[in-house]
């Protein structure tokens, strides 16, 4: 049973109060935030309050009236209070704590409690505790301080019990270079990233990414450029290649082959490479890896034959085997670009003048033309190639004359053909933008291009073109961000 | 059932007063109202009444998501500076109520923030935080991190 304030024996309730209730001594912040919970828990619970107040009278000999002054001077800290009516000095005011800094940090820590809160906030900067004039600039930068703390700190089996999608579904979302990092975590890990099926919706993920190789090394580049493989100065790449995830470089000086994925590299030897040999990746209905490599039979001073020749390499069975070959066409630009979609490779070819989309079907093994959606002859206009949504293709073409720019989309129907249709025109811009060699991917209203501009050495741009704006005759419709992609 | 307005309710009691747009944006509430197994109040059982006001917040910035470019930056900058508010446990608290509450820009959302953040830990410290056991023997693992040496040069690679 309660009994009523009146009724309590200081000495009782101080013996009682030095059991139970008085906080140990506690550095003064740490202490107001369990003074200030016991606040709360005191409005229901009325003796606990009288008992502070009772000790204070008991020990310092002030009256009631003033116990209580100091006592909620001072948030019901009973220290503090104690002390001041001993000297008699009045509580600062305004209050002691900054709250609106604790509050923010508790937020920014998520579910950090405000004792936390204030442990970090002393060990940055106590001063800013009081100060409640502190600016925001100043009080981001503490709580980011907080942030960047709390990071860094020990956070063991955190996420330990999150289900294996969630695990994977965030690491789809990184970079390369940490998932060849993370193979190390366990084996499970390692063989989860070269697997098909993660490599496939880490690409799709990805979809403004551009790769793009220069001298040896390999760059992603996306609203900034991240270099994702470095071969050595002795490896010069001569040409790539990707297919879903995987990525197929020849190298000239030594003339080799290499297939890497996200995080695994894989060097193909053969003998007799020529400088003028071809190169397409990609699989079969399968899902089986194969490398095609063909020559139309130029000469070669280093290579021993110089036959045209078509060979598919077997990743599985890790052999060459010959493929029919037609060297009826040739590449409309040097290098080519080509374009791997369903796992079968797609360029732009022209025979006799006129120009088509070459492709080669890794499952039947076999070169097939596919048509143009416009009838063209060579030089008037540039056509580039790229997959659309990793199910068809898109074309670039722009007019030489006016510099106006068809987009086109094409759904290839059972491997065998291919129906296109207009997306829309870009007109109303001055910029050559086809040229050197872009690549680009279409969304609904934009371009967004990637292209090596040789302005200087070791810049490059990615150029988005949004239609709409374009269109509208606004100025901006080109927005063109230069990438430092290599130094020196 | 009120005119377009719902309840959503926590694993822990608390209650949420939402407009029906705002509520489809968690699509197990959209199947449930399509499904008409609405009444007026939607028990959601595996996420806490904090967790549950942050994912309702993320709703109703996203809930006329606009088209132009204009409006989609600044949504961007909204989504940066939401997440920044949090740690890695509320990421991994909000990772589980997305996935759950099937909301897919949040999904997508936490977990690139996640990754953002882990993505220059060590292999140690990624097993620690996930729990993982190392189970490569002493040669396996010199072998994986020699395939791998070039992730782990400590030069930073140029930014823009």
């Amino acid at each position: 049973m309660r009994q009523s304030p009146m009724e309590v024996d200081p000495a009782e309730s101080l013996k009682e109060a030095g059991e139970e209730q008085i906080p140990e001594a506690l550095p003064l912040m740490a202490s107001s935030q369990v003074q200030i919970q016991n606040i709360q828990e005191s409005t229901n619970i009325w003796p606990r309050k009288d008992t502070w107040v009772n000790r204070i009278c008991y020990e310092t000999k002030v009256s009631r009236e003033e116990a209580l002054f100091y006592l909620e001077g001072f948030k019901w800290n009973l220290d503090a209070a104690m002390e001041a009516c001993h000297s008699k000095t009045l509580p600062e005011q305004p209050s002691q704590l900054n709250n609106k800094l604790i509050s923010s940090l508790c937020n920014a820590a998520g579910g950090e409690t405000r004792e936390k809160a204030i442990a970090c906030l002393k060990l940055f900067n106590s001063d800013s505790l009081r100060n409640q004039q502190m600016g925001d600039e100043q009080m981001d930068n503490i709580v980011d301080k907080t942030r960047a703390a709390n990071r860094d700190k020990s956070l063991p089996k955190l996420a330990a019990n999150l289900p294996y999608d969630l695990v994977e579904e965030i690491l789809l979302k990184l970079p390369v270079k940490s998932l060849a990092r993370f193979n190390l975590t366990c084996k499970e890990w390692g063989s989860l990233f070269s697997g098909h099926r993660f490599i496939y919706k880490q690409l799709v993920n990805s979809q403004y990414q551009f790769l793009h190789s220069r001298k040896s090394e390999i760059w992603v580049v996306k609203s900034g450029a991240f270099q994702i493989r470095d071969f050595g100065s002795d490896e010069v790449i001569k040409s790539m290649v990707q297919c879903e995830g995987l990525i197929l470089c020849s190298t000239i000086s030594p003339r080799r082959i290499v297939v890497l994925n996200g995080s695994q590299t894989r060097w193909i030897d053969k003998e007799n490479l020529s400088v003028y040999d071809f190169f397409c990746l990609g699989h079969d209905s399968k899902n089986e890896y194969k490398v095609l490599r063909f020559n139309f039979g130029a000469y070669d001073c280093d290579c021993e034959s110089y036959a045209a020749v078509a060979e598919i390499f077997h990743m599985t069975t890790n052999s060459w085997r010959l493929s029919d070959i037609q060297d009826n066409w040739e590449f409309t630009r040097q290098p080519p670009m080509i374009v791997s979609v369903g796992g079968n490779s797609y360029w732009i070819a022209s025979s006799d003048g006129k120009l088509f989309v070459q492709s080669y079907n890794f499952s039947t093994e076999e070169f097939k033309p596919l048509k143009l959606p416009l009838q063209q002859v060579k030089g008037t206009k540039t056509l580039v190639l790229s997959s659309f949504r990793r199910e068809g293709l898109s074309l670039l073409c722009q007019r030489h004359q006016d510099l106006s720019i068809d987009v086109w989309n094409g759904i290839i129907v059972q491997d065998r053909s291919i129906v296109w249709g207009k997306q829309f025109v870009v007109t109303g811009h001055n910029q050559q933008i086809l040229y050197p060699v872009p690549s680009f991917f279409i969304t609904e209203k934009k371009i967004v291009m990637f292209c090596e501009e040789l302005v200087e050495e070791g810049t490059a741009h990615i150029k988005v073109i949004n239609r709409k704006e374009v269109l509208s005759g606004r100025k901006r419709g080109i927005i063109a961000w230069q990438v430092k992609v290599s130094v020196g | 059932m009120s005119s377009n307005k719902i309840v959503l309710t926590s694993s822990d009691g608390e209650s949420f007063e939402v407009e029906e747009v705002v509520a489809r944006k968690l699509q197990i509430v959209g199947h449930m109202i399509e499904d008409d197994c609405v009444i007026n109040e939607i028990p959601l059982q595996n996420v806490t009444g904090d967790i549950l006001s942050m994912v309702i917040e993320y709703c109703k910035t996203h809930v006329d998501e606009e088209e132009s470019e204009e409006a989609q930056t600044k949504l961007k900058t909204w989504d940066k500076e939401f997440m920044k508010k949090f740690d890695l446990k509320t990421h991994l608290k909000i990772i589980l109520a997305a996935n759950y509450l099937n909301v897919k820009g949040l999904l997508d959302l936490v977990s690139q923030t996640i990754a953002d953040n882990i993505k220059d830990y060590t292999p140690e410290k990624i097993r620690e935080v996930f729990g993982v056991e190392n189970d490569y023997t002493e040669e396996e693992e010199a072998e994986v991190r020699k395939e791998n040496a070039w992730a782990f040069d400590e030069a930073d690679t140029p930014k823009p």
